[in-house]
C-alpha cells in the first residue's frame, strides 16, 4: 500500500468508521483516540494489507480497540445508569430514535458491533462473518439476538416513557 | 432428497433469512413447519420488529488531517542521497591519507594504531650508543607442513640513527623433538632518528607541544639513573609538519639514560608519560 492509497484510505473511510466507532463508545473523546489508533496500525502495516481488504481491517481493528476500551473502562456502568436516570426524569422529551439510541448503548460492544457492520456499512452477512472472523451461521444468530435484545430494551425504555 | 431440519437448536440461524425473505422455499417450508410446532417462538418471531440503526450522516471525523500521511518530498530523496555521498567522499579521503601515509614510511603495515590496541612493552636498557631490544607480547604461529613458524616477538631497538622495530621468528618441527631454529631478527619498521630528531621542524600538533613542554621536567631528575618508566611514545610524521601521528606506543621499564638519549626523548615522549619508580 502505498502513501497515496493510504490517504484515501483514510479520505473514503475515517467517516464511516468514526461513525461506528462513536456509536459503539458514545464518548468522542475515546473514539479519537481509537481512531489514532486505529489508523496508526494500519499505517504501520501497510506493507502487509491489500488495499481491497483494508476497510474490513479498519473495523475489525477498531472492534477490538473498542471492546478493549470497554472492558478497562470500569466507570462505564455508572454513566449508562445515570443516562437512565436522566430518561426516566424526563422521558416526554425523547423520541423515537432517541430511546433507540438510549437502547442500543446497553447493548455489549460486540453485540453493537454487528449491529452497525449491517446497518451502518451495509455489509452482508458474509463480509460480517469475514471481518470478525466468525462463521456466517453465528452471525447470523449473533445479529438475531441482538436485535431481539435491541428491541426487548427499546419496549421497557418506551414502557418508562410512557 | 432429505428435507432440511430446522429445529429448536439452530432455529436462529434461519429467522432472519426467514424475516427478510431470503430462505429458499425449502427452508422457508421448513421453517413454517417449525414455528407451527412451537407457537411461544412463533409469537417470538412474528412480533420481531427488524429494529434498523440509521448512520447519522452528518457525523464526520474532525480530524481527518492527523491521519493523513505526507508523500515523501524529492527533497527527502536528495537530502539522503547527499547524506550517502558526504560519507563515501570521507571515507574514500580516509582511505587516500591512509594509504599515502603508508606509502611514506612503512610498506607492510598500517602505522596508526588506537591507545587502546597498544602493545605493551619493557626495555631493560635504551640508549643511543647500546641499543637494546624492548620486550612485546605481540606473537602470531603460520603452520605450514609439519614446520610451525612462530612469529615470537616485536622489538623495538633505538640505535644510534633509527628507531626500528623488529620481528623475530623461531621455527618449530611439529612431529620431531628438535629445538627450534631462530631466525634472524627481520626489520619491519625503521624510523631514522634525523627525520624526528631535534633538528626537526618543531612540531604543530597541539598534545606533543604540550608534551615536549613538560618533558625536561620529566627528564632531567632522570639523567644518570636508572629509572623504571612509563613511556607513552607519540611518532608523528615530518613530511606532514607532525601534524601525522603514525604510532603510539605505551614502553614500561628501566632506562638508563646517556645526555644524547635525553636529547632524543623529546621527541618520542609525550604528555601521558609517568615515571614509576628512580632510583640511583
Amino acid at each position: 500500500m502505498t502513501v497515496q492509497e493510504y490517504n484515501t484510505i483514510v479520505k473514503l473511510y475515517s467517516d464511516n468508521v468514526y461513525r461506528y466507532i462513536l456509536k459503539s463508545t458514545g464518548n468522542p473523546i475515546e473514539s479519537k483516540d481509537i481512531m489514532q489508533n486505529v489508523f496508526l496500525k494500519l499505517w504501520q502495516n501497510r506493507n502487509k494489507v491489500e488495499v481491497e481488504y483494508a476497510k474490513g481491517l479498519l473495523f475489525r481493528m477498531a472492534k477490538q480497540n473498542i471492546i478493549d476500551t470497554y472492558r478497562s473502562n470500569t466507570s462505564r456502568r455508572e454513566r449508562e445508569n445515570i443516562a437512565n436516570q436522566n430518561l426516566s426524569t424526563n422521558g416526554n422529551r425523547y423520541d423515537t430514535k432517541q430511546l433507540l439510541d438510549q437502547a442500543f448503548d446497553q447493548l455489549k460492544p460486540e453485540e453493537k458491533t454487528i449491529v452497525l457492520l449491517r446497518d451502518y456499512e451495509g455489509y452482508s452477512y458474509e463480509e460480517i462473518g469475514n471481518i470478525l472472523e466468525i462463521p456466517l451461521s453465528s452471525v447470523k444468530v449473533n445479529i438475531f439476538r441482538a436485535r431481539k435484545k435491541l428491541q426487548s430494551l427499546l419496549i421497557t425504555l418506551e414502557n418508562e416513557v410512557s | 432428497m432429505k428435507r432440511p431440519q430446522i429445529h429448536i437448536e439452530n432455529y436462529e440461524e434461519y429467522v432472519i433469512d426467514f424475516i427478510e425473505n431470503s430462505l429458499t422455499t425449502e427452508l422457508n417450508d421448513a421453517m413454517v413447519s417449525f414455528l407451527n410446532l412451537h407457537p411461544n417462538i412463533a409469537e417470538e418471531v412474528m412480533s420481531f420488529r427488524n429494529i434498523q440503526m440509521i448512520p447519522d450522516q452528518s457525523v464526520i471525523y474532525p480530524e481527518v488531517e492527523s491521519l493523513m500521511k505526507k508523500p515523501r518530498s524529492t527533497f527527502f530523496f536528495l537530502k539522503r542521497f547527499l547524506v550517502a555521498a558526504t560519507v563515501l567522499a570521507l571515507i574514500g579521503v580516509g582511505l587516500y591519507t591512509i594509504s599515502n601515509t603508508s606509502n611514506d614510511i612503512v610498506t607492510d603495515e598500517i602505522l596508526v594504531e588506537d591507545e587502546s590496541t597498544t602493545i605493551k612493552e619493557s626495555i631493560p636498557q635504551v640508549s643511543t650508543a647500546d641499543a637494546e631490544p624492548i620486550e612485546t607480547v605481540k606473537e602470531e604461529s603460520i603452520q605450514k607442513s609439519n614446520a610451525v613458524t612462530v612469529a615470537k616477538e616485536e622489538k623495538v631497538r633505538l640505535t644510534s640513527n633509527a628507531l626500528q622495530i623488529t620481528k623475530q621468528q623461531e621455527v618449530k618441527q611439529v612431529d620431531t623433538e628438535e629445538t627450534p631454529q631462530q631466525t634472524e631478527p627481520k626489520v619491519i619498521q625503521q624510523i631514522d632518528i634525523e627525520n624526528i630528531g631535534p633538528q626537526r621542524p618543531k612540531p604543530i600538533q597541539p598534545e606533543l607541544l604540550a608534551a615536549i613542554e613538560e618533558i625536561p621536567t620529566l627528564i632531567a631528575p632522570l639523567e644518570e639513573k636508572e629509572t623504571e618508566v612509563e613511556l607513552v611514545f607519540t611518532i608523528t610524521d615530518p613530511a606532514y609538519n607532525n601534524r601525522q601521528m603514525l604510532r603510539q606506543s605505551r614502553i614500561t621499564g628501566t632506562l638508563a639514560f646517556a645526555n644524547t638519549t635525553v636529547a632524543l626523548l623529546p621527541t618520542f615522549l609525550n604528555k601521558n608519560s609517568k615515571i614509576i619508580n628512580s632510583k640511583k
